[in-house]
């Protein structure tokens, strides 16, 4: 008995963050959930539209809304559409009009299947394995119900569900930069860098992350922002790609070979689980 | 729009009476609750790099005095991140303002070349096919800034590109004609 929900793909899972889309599918799946994508979806609009007219950015909200039946759920794997999305659901809540309700994919995963189900799903514990979650900075203030806007847990809690250690990790919920990358290149690539030093100071094999944004910031342009920086890169991967590995998905959607950062690291620390 | 880009022009006025018109009553007296604790400052990311922080933002705008705030290199330096709002101890919605006093800058033709390229252009490009081509977005903002930026993104074109990450332009169906007029309209 599968599950359906209305997926609204956002522009970068079909081409600079495949491996996101892929592995997010597949691991839905497995779990007994289908993601349906909204036909004609128009683009969330991103920082950029709220900055050149606020009305525009709602405007294209309500338009992705309005492709959804009322009482349905609509799921996003971005942080960035889901805060615009979630913009257009809490404008016309106001209003009294109906919406849908707009969730993340990380929460409609931690919040529908759940934990239990999660485990259940595990056949290759990631033993050994040691990441920094990486939040991002709207999941959690755009919706505080779900997880503290503060100290968020739920990422930690997956992670250690898939045989994971999570490393205590300060820089969480810091902005990676992605919404000034096309304006301010070079703050963006520096708040990016601040985090990535943190990660490897943290001692961990992996960033995980669960938005598109903070994964090109983080992963397409690490070099630039590790620039200076003594030792070597840390692999960046989205939390569904952790999942399908666990879960022993094939190694199509894993994805593993389309992240920037080589995930060899990933494997390799598997591979000496329980050193 | 006209009308308010006139008065943003106009010598600094204290006058706050067009200042709530423009951000709405509800919200003006919302900024008045602010007891310039300084906790979205410190919570900001860019604020350090600022000329006037956040907390002196909504203490401009409180007090009516809009203009020095419309060329803050502030409001364009945030990324709307939402830690300042999230913190704020008396509810008041910091980083929507400094949404709206972006908005409100490029209409009034203040905002930097950079700033101003990459909103509009990105709304052409998003509204041409209701979704965002990057390569596009890319080359059209370069070419209202400086066409040589585009020698800066090389190496992260030549990645995507590498891995297969480029592929045509995807169209919506969706009507946009209403945006598309709006966006004329805003100018």
């Amino acid at each position: 008995m599968a599950r359906t929900y209305s997926f609204f793909p956002g522009c970068s899972v079909h081409s600079m963050v495949i491996e996101y889309g892929r592995s997010g599918l597949a691991v839905c799946k497995s779990l007994g959930i289908e993601l349906s994508e909204i036909p004609d979806w128009v683009c969330c609009g991103a920082t950029p539209t709220a900055s050149y007219d606020y009305d525009i950015s709602l405007g294209l909200g309500e338009k992705n809304l309005g492709k959804v039946k009322a009482g349905g759920s609509i799921v996003t794997p971005c942080s960035a559409c889901f805060k615009n999305l979630k913009n257009a659901e809490n404008h016309l809540k106001e209003n009294k009009a109906h919406a849908p309700r707009v969730q993340h994919l990380f929460q409609m995963i931690f919040e529908d299947a759940g934990l239990d189900a999660i485990k259940g799903k595990v056949t290759k514990p990631l033993k050994g394995l040691k990441v920094a979650s990486y939040y991002g900075c709207l999941l959690t203030r755009v919706d505080p119900s779900f997880d503290s806007p503060e100290n968020p847990r739920k990422m930690d809690e997956l992670v250690t569900a898939l045989g994971a250690e999570a490393v205590p990790f300060a820089y969480k919920m810091k902005c990676c930069g992605g919404p000034v990358i096309l304006s301010k290149q070079s703050l963006a690539v520096s708040l990016a860098g601040t985090i990535l030093k943190a990660a490897k100071e943290s001692g961990a094999d992996a960033v995980v992350v669960l938005c598109p944004m903070c994964g090109m910031m983080l992963d397409l342009y690490q070099k630039e922002a590790l620039k200076g920086v003594k030792g070597g890169a840390i692999p960046v991967v989205y939390f569904t790609q952790l999942m399908a590995l666990a879960f022993g998905l094939k190694d199509d959607d894993v994805a593993l070979d389309m992240n920037f950062v080589s995930t060899k690291p990933v494997i390799e620390a598997l591979a000496g689980g329980g050193r | 729009m006209a009308e308010f880009v006139k008065e943003v022009n106009a010598p600094t006025s204290r006058d706050s009476a067009w200042v709530s018109k423009l951000l709405g009553f509800k919200d003006l007296k919302l900024l008045r609750r602010c007891i310039q604790c300084g906790t979205c400052s410190g919570s900001c990311g860019v604020a350090p790099l600022a000329d006037y922080t956040p907390r002196m933002i909504v203490n401009l705008v409180a007090r009516g005095d809009i203009r020095p705030a419309l060329q803050s290199n502030m409001i364009f330096l945030c990324t709307n991140c939402l830690a300042c709002t999230t913190r704020c101890p008396r509810g008041i919605p910091v980083a929507d303002l400094m949404m709206k006093l972006r908005n409100m800058s490029i209409q009034a033709h203040l905002a930097s070349a950079e700033d101003d390229a990459s909103a509009r252009e990105f709304v052409r490009t998003l509204l041409k096919r209701g979704r965002i081509y990057e390569p596009e977005l890319m080359v059209r903002f370069a070419m209202r800034t400086s066409p040589l930026s585009l020698l800066g993104m090389r190496g992260q074109a030549i990645s995507l590109f590498q891995k297969g990450k480029i592929g045509l332009p995807s169209k919506s169906g969706t009507d946009l004609s209403d945006l598309k007029k709006k966006f004329k309209e805003v100018g």
